[in-house]
């Protein structure tokens, strides 16, 4: 398939699992404000029984609204990624954004996914579509990998000046069986690693145990 | 905070009305505006204390009805309410001279804070 | 246009000119940078070598020019001062015998004593003097002072005499005398004024020519000699003959002043031959020198020359087609990476069409969260703050207002998963009032928010359409983001769709804003052209027509500055040599609407 069509795809995908989301989330809320209705009309003359049923369902509902609000904010800012072919991004917020848009993949995997971010930002001059597209291949390909009940830990890391690396790793992982890449500069070397990382899946066995995944980044390219 | 003249402006009929009522709940004396012409108006007739303002609005964008506002009344706090992909007018509607901003969906505990943040500084704070 | 002056346009070199410079625009076929090379290759050598053949044509012409001109002048000054240095001689010799004519009396003349010494004397000063006579009227050697026996000789009947009678003075050519060696004679004739006439007869030897052309300094190749003007040689030559030989081809056109002909010699070499007569006597002295001697400066410079720009032009030619190469190499290679760039760019564009839709969507889905968001807050208020728990109806109102509001959030976020689905579909068969409508549909809120009125005129039954709808959208997108830049808060945008006829639909997009100029329209599907002062890449058109041109269509647009804009794009209904995409079921769903 033709990149382009793989990266309007990678889009198309994203945006469905916020969709199904927020889906959720409003599925949710309608419940909640369902049942109060339906204690409203259908129960007993005296609501005040239901005072503590209420709170718990009124904050409920609060709760799902945030997730939506935040749910909408993130499709907003992953929406924009497009924008610029070239612009500084921090490496952690960026990491955070694709675990936090990929965990509905992870969940119907029974897998599940963290990010550990460290407290210092790792800022990367990049294409910052491409790194989420990267990041987000090498979590599929994980998942595909990884067993049921594992977890799945994606964390970005400053070895240098110079260097900027994520390492996904299944739990437990023995990290002498590490696999790395080379950095992107290139769009063409993009496409290279876009590709390596789908490939990733034919060169490991699955079920074959624990596996880490290391991209290296080099901060500034230009 | 009891009897403060609170005016609400956003086109968005069930969010204002509603948050009117919250404030209400708390003893403000909370009042709507559906549009920035209305709000003015308002504002001219009922001298409200403070205006919570929404940015995206049609016809008189909340930015312009912010510029009128401190043209007239330049004492008078404005906060600002924001959504997703207006943050930008929020820091600009600061930059126009509005006390603060908030993005909604918003918590009504964080808005009467600011109030009162922005009262206090109308008040005694910088001139 | 007469057909004379069509032919000369048609054929005329600027025209000829103006097309080696044009290069086929479409693509970068190799084809393309071939002809390219072919041009400039073509113009490259033109420009260098015609001048150079010219300079070096130029150069040839002047070195000649010139380095005859160094042979030639100074031939000619040779010949010259040769010729006055013989005249000199002669004249002084001639002198010299007219004194003696002049200044003894016919007795001491007469008397062979005396003229004896003078004789000697006359040998003592002057060089050459072989005999001296005195002859008087009648023709006869009355005295004579010398080696040969001449006395008592009549020479009344000889041409000479009469020639000194008539003259006053007689130089003769060279002969050879009594004792076989060259000499000449001169006779004076003097007439005293008693009506006495005498006629003093000297001889001299013509060593003195010898020195006077061995003076010459000549090369061992040349040769100098006198010559009369029946062309009896009147020295030796070297290569010519000896003194008094014959030699017919010798003599030249009448020149007194020095003159340099070519010719070819007895030899049948080319020669160049410096000549020129003597006023007062029948030589001629001429000059010789062989041409290739002269000539070989000219002809090692000559072959120099050639050689310079034998090895130039070859030189040349090299370099300019390689150089060429080399060029068309590099202009290949940028075109590629650029057209690479272009359609990186024109993807990234895409891509951002469709986030931007979606972040439309985030926006929009903002408010009903707020709206719920206040409501579940008012329950809570109601609950917390009210001594009383408030009746139900208190509470039948928020609930149901959330449900509403949540039936507005599915709406949107339903939509949004329609579009997110598609993304990945490329050509598939498309209701094009339905793909409208679902774009308008993102821009509503807009139009709402600016009171802008949307009109669509969708043609009913319009025939679907085979192509990808992701771009299809982003060209209307595009497009009707122009428009909504273009009017004015109030203002008017609409959209028509038609068929335009069996192969093709058309969908017009009308806004009554600020519209374009003419200049404005003539760039406005070019790259990086905007309007937008420091905003915007200027490329959203440009890219929206390589889409529609790549979808197999075409796009206009008419426009009039303070009325208006309406773009027209037409799209075939199938697309050229392309079978359609997999749809897998969700034709269905199109048909079927959302």
């Amino acid at each position: 398939m033709k990149i382009e069509t793989r990266e309007a795809a990678f889009m198309g995908r994203i945006t469905a699992s916020v969709a199904h989301e927020m889906k959720n989330v409003l599925a949710i809320i309608k419940e909640s404000a369902g049942l109060m209705e339906d204690i409203l009309s259908l129960g007993e003359a005296d609501p005040a029984a239901h005072k503590e049923k209420f709170s718990r369902v009124i904050s409920n509902i609060g709760q799902q609204v945030g997730r939506g609000v935040d749910l909408a904010t993130r499709l907003n800012r992953f929406a924009h990624c497009p924008d610029e072919i070239v612009s500084s991004a921090d490496l952690n917020h960026v990491v955070d954004q694709i675990v936090v848009l990929s965990r509905r993949f992870a969940k119907s995997k029974q897998v599940s996914l963290e990010a550990g971010l460290p407290e210092k930002s790792v800022i990367l001059v990049t294409d910052p579509f491409r790194v989420h597209m990267l990041l987000f291949n090498c979590i599929s390909v994980l998942l595909d990998l990884a067993q049921a009940g594992t977890r799945l830990n994606v964390v970005p890391v400053q070895p240098d000046h110079e260097t900027a690396k994520v390492i996904f790793s299944s739990e437990g992982a023995d990290r002498n069986g590490k696999s790395s890449f080379g950095d992107p500069t290139g769009w063409e070397e993009w496409r290279g690693l876009i590709q390596a990382a789908e490939d990733l899946k034919a060169v490991i066995e699955p079920g074959a145990g624990p596996v880490v995944l290391e991209i290296l980044f080099r901060k500034d390219p230009r | 905070m009891e009897g403060l003249r609170v005016l609400l402006v956003d086109d968005e009929e069930d969010f204002v009305t509603t948050l009117a009522e919250r404030l209400r709940l708390r003893g403000m004396n909370a009042e709507t505006a559906g549009n920035g012409e209305a709000a003015l108006e308002r504002i001219a007739t009922a001298a409200p204390q403070v205006v919570i303002l929404d940015v995206m609005m049609p016809g008189l964008s909340g930015l312009d009805v912010l510029k009128r506002i401190k043209a007239d009344n330049p004492q008078l706090p404005v906060i600002l309410l924001t959504g997703i992909g207006s943050t930008k007018e929020g820091v600009e509607g600061m930059r126009l001279g509005a006390a603060d901003y908030l993005m909604k969906p918003l918590q009504i505990e964080e808005l009467i804070q600011k109030i009162s943040e922005a009262l206090g500084k109308a008040a005694g704070g910088d001139v | 246009m007469n057909l004379k002056d069509s032919i000369k346009e048609r054929f005329s070199p600027k025209r000829w000119f103006a097309g080696l410079l044009e290069i086929p625009e479409e693509g970068t076929s190799p084809a393309r940078y071939k002809v390219l090379r072919r041009n400039i290759s073509l113009l490259m050598l033109m420009i260098t070598i015609i001048p150079l053949s010219l300079m070096a044509f130029i150069n040839y012409h002047q070195y000649q020019a010139a380095l005859k001109d160094e042979i030639v002048s100074p031939l000619r000054v040779l010949v010259n001062k040769t010729k006055h240095s013989f005249e000199l001689f002669l004249a002084g010799r001639l002198s010299t015998v007219r004194f003696i004519a002049s200044a003894y009396t016919y007795e001491q003349l007469a008397d062979e004593k005396q003229l004896n010494r003078v004789f000697r004397v006359l040998r003592q000063e002057f060089e050459g003097f072989v005999d001296l006579g005195l002859i008087d009227a009648n023709g006869v050697q009355i005295s004579y002072a010398g080696p040969y026996s001449l006395k008592g000789i009549n020479y009344s009947d000889q041409s000479w005499f009469e020639q000194v009678k008539v003259n006053g003075v007689y130089i003769s050519d060279v002969f050879l005398g009594h004792r076989r060696f060259p000499h000449i004679v001169i006779a004076v004739q003097h007439v005293t004024d008693a009506g006495e006439m005498w006629i003093v007869r000297a001889t001299l030897d013509t060593g003195r020519f010898d020195d006077l052309i061995a003076s010459m300094g000549l090369d061992p190749q040349s040769d100098a000699f006198l010559v009369n003007r029946n062309g009896v040689m009147q020295t030796n030559s070297k290569f010519y003959g000896k003194v008094l030989d014959s030699c017919q081809t010798c003599i030249p056109p009448v020149s007194f002043e020095p003159n340099i002909i070519e010719q070819k010699d007895s030899m049948g070499r080319d020669v160049l031959l410096a000549y020129s007569y003597f006023n007062r006597t029948d030589f001629i002295l001429m000059v010789v020198k062989p041409r290739a001697e002269i000539l070989r400066a000219w002809y090692t410079l000559k072959s120099e020359l050639l050689l310079v720009f034998c090895a130039s032009v070859v030189v040349i030619f090299l370099v300019v087609l390689r150089l060429t190469k080399v060029l068309a190499d590099r202009m290949m290679e940028s075109d590629t990476k650029r057209e690479l760039a272009y359609r990186e760019m024109q993807h990234s564009h895409k891509l951002s069409s469709i986030g931007r839709l979606a972040a439309g969507v985030a926006h929009e889905i903002n408010n009903p969260m707020a709206i719920i968001n206040e409501k579940a807050g008012l329950m809570k208020d109601l609950i917390e703050l009210r001594q009383d728990f408030p009746d139900k109806d208190k509470f039948l109102g928020p609930v149901r207002a959330i449900i509403q509001a949540v039936e507005r959030c599915r709406a949107i976020t339903h939509r949004l998963l329609g579009f997110a689905r598609r993304m990945e579909v490329e050509i598939e068969l498309l209701d094009l009032n339905e793909v409208v409508k679902e774009v308008v549909g993102f821009l509503e809120k807009e139009a709402v928010y600016r009171n802008i009125k949307l009109r669509l005129h969708l043609a009913e039954g319009l025939s679907r359409i085979a192509s990808d709808r992701g771009q299809i959208q982003q060209v209307f997108l595009n497009i009707l983001n122009n428009a909504f830049a273009a009017v004015a808060d109030g203002g008017m945008v609409s959209v028509a769709t038609f068929e335009k006829d069996i192969d093709t639909v058309g969908i017009t997009f009308h806004d009554d804003g600020h519209g374009m100029s003419e200049e404005t329209m003539k760039h406005i599907f070019e790259p990086f052209f905007t309007t937008k002062k420091g905003r915007g890449t200027g490329l959203g058109l440009s890219i929206t027509y390589g889409i529609v041109k790549k979808l197999g269509g075409d796009i206009e647009v008419q426009s009039k500055v303070g009325q208006g804009t309406r773009f027209t794009v037409y799209l075939p209904k199938k697309q050229p040599g392309e079978e359609l995409g997999k749809h897998d079921g969700r034709i269905e769903s199109v048909a079927g609407g959302r």
